[in-house]
């Protein structure tokens, strides 16, 4: 499903990652481990284009979303993403949240199409008459669009047991609260894949536990998700993939078991004998 | 000379006998157009720039467009308000061949120039939100400009509100010298009191009052306005 | 949400309308646009019902009367007269506006009015002749014929004589002020044309009188932008109309004028004959540059003088008002805090003239002219003494409570705590605000002409009256450019000084 080709990023001159190639197929759970500083989240960051790539190729559904010219607002909504400091909105609700991006998007489409359906209406008088164009169909007004969104909110808080807080502002919720809202906010969009940055490193430990078992029951759906994380339980546990970045390069990937039970690279089994 | 009461009631049958509250009240509703009106602009064009500097300068036109908001902040932050009442009313406005009154040209200039304030409050406002804010909305698939405007900006304004509270207060302050291009404002209104009363202090006592009163009931509204704004990080 | 973009929307169309309106002002031709100073009796001022009237307007209205104008009655600020006349906001000035000294600026009608220019002095003043005035202090309103008589081109060598026996020659905006000045004695006589001098004595009532000897004589004439003669000739014809069926005589009669006016009397017509043939002769821009950032450079010492001494006063005047400010008992407490309310509460510009004008009306303190200056000083310092408070009390209270409990800790004493460990954190974080009040101080010092006192602004609008060009405002505002770029030059460097920790 996305084709990593020879990614580079630097900063100035400071060369972060160094030429990566990796292939995510659809339903792939694939977690990304490194030391800090190896490039792990800039990788995480490049492949929805929240740090512009400066060299390389990424293929999404056989379009190059590197390329500055792609829309990549368009691209990003196919690709959720979770952040380490949750990053609710903080002036709206919880349940704003989650509906905000999908509300605007669907009404945006729908003012285009109505728009272009005036423009055929006006284009029309001056068609001849059996060349008429036929307008759009529009299936949907605004308050469907709203009203479908909240339903469709409202049973993802039913989800994760949030629905008494859907009217409350996130500064009042827990940090695992927040993490869950924002992993629903993401799923809203209906991603084909979800990235994850980090989710459990700002959270106190035993909130951690609740934000994993719901990113576990999303890989029992099929999700298809990309994780940097420190949880090497967890890794080993759901993972299909295991990635391991140094210096911005992949020095390893294999599926769990051999990863860690076999490590091939010595900077890996270095790394792997610190944290285990 | 000492005779107070007796300033004070000539300044009574000025103010209410000879009319002079008509020009008072026009002097007011002057002060407060020009302020108001002057605010609105501000805000309008101010938020324009700050946004214009806050956009990543990648490319070569945001650079541009960065250069030129900031040579308009410095050129109107730099020169006093008075300096560029007058160039305004008369050198550019003739040189383009706009005839227009003294009240509409201290809008236009009190606009442009709390603009430039403004949009100095509005860059540290915007500053002041979390990075994070604008990359979730992006990442959700928002454009630059929608995150701005229903992520970014509404936050940052709860941010600022003080300071633009201070500033639209140093603007009813500053209007005291449209007198120069012949706008009549409170400042006016009460000189012309004064002139027909050949007495200041009394006048000039009470216009003093008009604007701590003003400015007393404007600052209240800042505060409720701030407090219903806050309701987004209250706890329940 | 929905409601955030309906005000936008609400706002951006509301300034669309506001720009239309302030742009679309039509430019009507039948009307004709008279510009007088508002504050000059019997020739044109706002009378007790707040319309403009005078003898010069009644005149200019029958000629608009006659000609099928509307008049349109512009006051302007005297100083900007030629500023108004040549961008074409005003027709013509006609308003007891003196021919002599500048025939070959206007185009001129003819003499309608015959003025002197008399000295009025206080009753008591033991002043009598013109030669008494050696070592006092003379007001004159700015570029009026009183100041062209002592000190411009065509004045006479006694007049010059005499002027250089002042003790000073202020100039004014307006003749209240000058009046003001006289009675609150920073001034000891006012020297004006002698319809206004009459009318002002008439008003005023006792406590003034007017000198027998005259200074100058002159006339009045209306004068029109030099080269527009078209206009200039069809309101000559009808003045003359005017004359020939005596309605000119009934209203000079009404205006108690009949005995000044000189309309259709031989010797009136110099001015009107001396038809625009001459071009200004063109200096060289750089030597007319040069010539008046000559003439600014006072300006700019006197808005130094009082940039500096302001901070100088403020500054530690801040730290003791915010002392009372922080101070434990309530009472004192709230001094300090309506002091700071009335300070940022009202204009500047108005708490100068309540400083200056204040300890002679309230008090009765007789004041010399030296306080002129420092009355800018005191309100100055005062004002900007409050603004400073805040912001060190602002300073203050951000500083962790860690630091005073840390000093507490290791017991040191109440003072000790404030200007070993409060004080310089306390400076450090206070630099940014101060930076911003101390910018605004540059531009302020312009509102010093709210009392007359001459610094740069005041002087660059006397400089762009009597030069009739505007390029003394643009000096001025490049002056206050570049000042207020050093000072931001010299605070960052300070900033970076305080940087040793973060």
């Amino acid at each position: 499903m996305i084709d990593v080709i020879n990614l580079e990023k630097h900063f100035g001159d400071n060369k972060v990652l160094n030429g990566i190639n990796v292939t995510i197929e659809k339903g792939d759970i694939m977690v990304v481990i490194g030391p800090s500083g190896s490039g792990k989240s800039t990788f995480l960051r490049c492949l929805n284009c929240m740090e512009d790539p400066t060299g390389g190729q990424i293929i999404f559904h056989g379009v190059d979303i590197a390329d500055m010219k792609v829309d990549i607002n368009v691209h990003r909504r196919n690709m959720g993403m979770v952040f380490q400091h949750f990053n609710l909105f903080n002036n709206k609700t919880v349940i704003e949240n989650i509906m905000l991006a999908p509300v605007h998007l669907q009404c945006k489409d729908l003012k285009k199409a109505k728009r272009h359906n005036r423009i055929i209406k006006f284009t029309n008088l001056f068609r001849g008459k059996d060349k008429k164009k036929a307008p759009v169909e529009i299936t949907t007004t605004k308050a469907e669009i709203v009203k479908n969104a909240r339903i469709k909110a409202e049973e993802l808080l039913q989800r994760i047991g949030l629905l008494d807080k859907a009217d409350v502002y996130p500064s009042t919720l827990s940090g695992g609260q927040k993490q869950r809202v924002a992993i629903v906010r993401s799923l809203a969009m209906n991603p084909e894949v979800i990235l994850f940055d980090e989710p459990t490193s700002a959270l106190d430990p035993e909130m951690v536990g609740e934000v994993l078992d719901l990113m576990k029951a999303l890989a029992n759906e099929g999700m298809t998700m990309i994780i940097v994380t420190h949880e090497m339980g967890f890794a080993r546990e759901v993972a299909n993939k295991v990635l391991f970045i140094d210096d911005g390069q992949i020095l390893e990937c294999a599926p769990p078991e051999e990863f860690f039970g076999n490590p091939k690279n010595p900077r890996l089994k270095e790394f792997l004998s610190k944290v285990l | 000379m000492g005779d107070f009461s007796k300033k004070i009631d000539k300044f009574i049958e000025i103010f209410i006998d000879y009319k002079g509250y008509v020009k008072v009240l026009e002097g007011l509703q002057n002060t407060l157009l020009i302020a108001v009106l002057g605010l609105i602009i501000g805000i309008i064009i101010g938020t324009l720039i700050a946004v214009v500097r806050v956009i990543p300068k990648y490319k070569l036109m945001p650079k541009i467009l960065n250069g030129i908001c900031s040579f308009y902040v410095a050129l109107f932050r730099g020169t006093p308000i008075v300096v560029q009442l007058l160039v305004f009313y008369y050198v550019l406005l003739p040189l383009m061949g706009i005839k227009i009154t003294g009240v509409d040209v201290s809008i236009l200039v009190f606009g442009l120039n709390s603009a430039a304030y403004i949009s100095e409050i509005m860059r540290s406002g915007i500053m002041s939100v979390d990075n994070g804010q604008m990359e979730a909305g992006r990442a959700v698939g928002l454009s630059f400009s929608t995150s701005m405007l229903k992520i970014v900006i509404p936050q940052a304004v709860k941010n600022i509100l003080p300071t633009l509270g201070n500033e639209f207060i140093a603007l009813i302050k500053e209007t005291s010298v449209v007198s120069f291009v012949g706008a009549t404002d409170l400042y006016i209104a009460f000189n012309y009191i004064g002139s027909n009363n050949y007495e200041f202090m009394v006048p000039y006592l009470v216009m003093a009052m008009i604007y701590m009163v003003l400015i007393l009931i404007i600052s209240l509204g800042i505060k409720i306005m701030e407090r219903s704004l806050r309701k987004s990080d209250r706890r329940n | 949400m929905k409601r955030m973009s309906k005000v936008l929307v609400l706002l951006l169309a509301m300034s669309l309308i506001m720009g239309c309106f302030v742009s679309c002002k039509k430019e009507d031709t039948d009307e004709f646009t008279v510009g007088f100073d508002a504050e000059f009796p019997p020739y044109g001022y706002k009378d007790d019902n707040g319309e403009y009237v005078g003898f010069d307007l009644s005149l200019a209205e029958e000629v608009c009367k006659r000609n099928g104008w509307t008049l349109k009655k512009q006051p302007i600020d005297w100083d900007s007269k030629d500023m108004e006349l040549k961008s074409g906001t005003i027709d013509c000035i006609w308003n007891g506006f003196t021919i002599n000294g500048r025939e070959s600026l206007y185009t001129w009608s003819k003499a309608y009015v015959d003025n002197s220019q008399v000295v009025i002095v206080k009753d008591n003043s033991g002043i009598e002749t013109l030669q008494d005035l050696k070592g006092k202090v003379v007001i004159v309103q700015t570029d009026s014929s009183a100041l062209a008589a002592f000190t411009g081109d065509g004045a006479t060598d006694e007049n010059k004589a005499l002027c250089k026996e002042f003790k000073e020659l202020q100039q004014v905006a307006d003749y209240n002020s000058a009046f003001m000045s006289l009675e609150a004695g920073i001034a000891d006589a006012v020297c004006m044309d002698m319809g206004v001098a009459n009318y002002q004595l008439e008003q005023r009532g006792n406590g003034f009188k007017m000198l027998k000897e005259r200074v100058a004589t002159e006339q009045y004439g209306i004068g029109f932008k030099r080269g527009n003669t078209e206009l200039r000739d069809k309101v000559q014809e009808t003045l003359d109309e005017m004359l020939k069926d005596g309605t000119f005589a009934k209203i000079a009669a009404d205006w108690g004028l009949s005995d000044s006016v000189c309309l259709g009397k031989e010797g009136t017509d110099s001015a009107y004959l001396n038809d625009v043939t001459t071009k200004n002769d063109s200096e060289p821009f750089i030597d007319k540059f040069l010539d008046v950032v000559g003439k600014l450079s006072e300006g700019m010492v006197a808005s130094l003088s009082i940039f500096v001494l302001t901070l100088v006063f403020s500054l530690p005047l801040g730290l003791v008002i915010c002392a009372i400010r922080m101070s434990k008992l309530k009472a004192v407490q709230w001094v300090a805090k309506i002091y700071i309310s009335i300070m940022r509460g009202t204009p500047l510009m108005l708490q100068l003239l309540m400083v200056f004008f204040g300890p002679y009306y309230l008090f009765d303190i007789a004041l010399s002219s030296e306080y002129r200056f420092y009355a800018v000083i005191i309100a100055f310092s005062l004002n900007y003494a409050a603004y400073f408070a805040e912001i060190y009390r602002a300073g203050i209270e951000g500083i962790p409570v860690g630091q005073y409990e840390a000093a507490n800790v290791l017991g040191y004493s109440r003072m000790q705590r404030y200007w070993k460990i409060l004080f310089p954190q306390m400076v450090k974080r206070v630099i940014p605000p101060v930076t911003n009040e101390v910018i605004t101080l540059v531009k302020d010092t312009s509102l010093a002409f709210a009392i007359a006192y001459t610094e740069m602004f005041t002087l660059a609008k006397q400089v762009a009256a009597a030069k009739a060009s505007i390029l003394p405002l643009f000096i001025a505002g490049v002056f206050y450019y570049v000042f207020n770029f050093v000072v931001a030059l010299v605070m960052e460097r300070v900033e970076k000084k305080f940087q040793y920790y973060r």
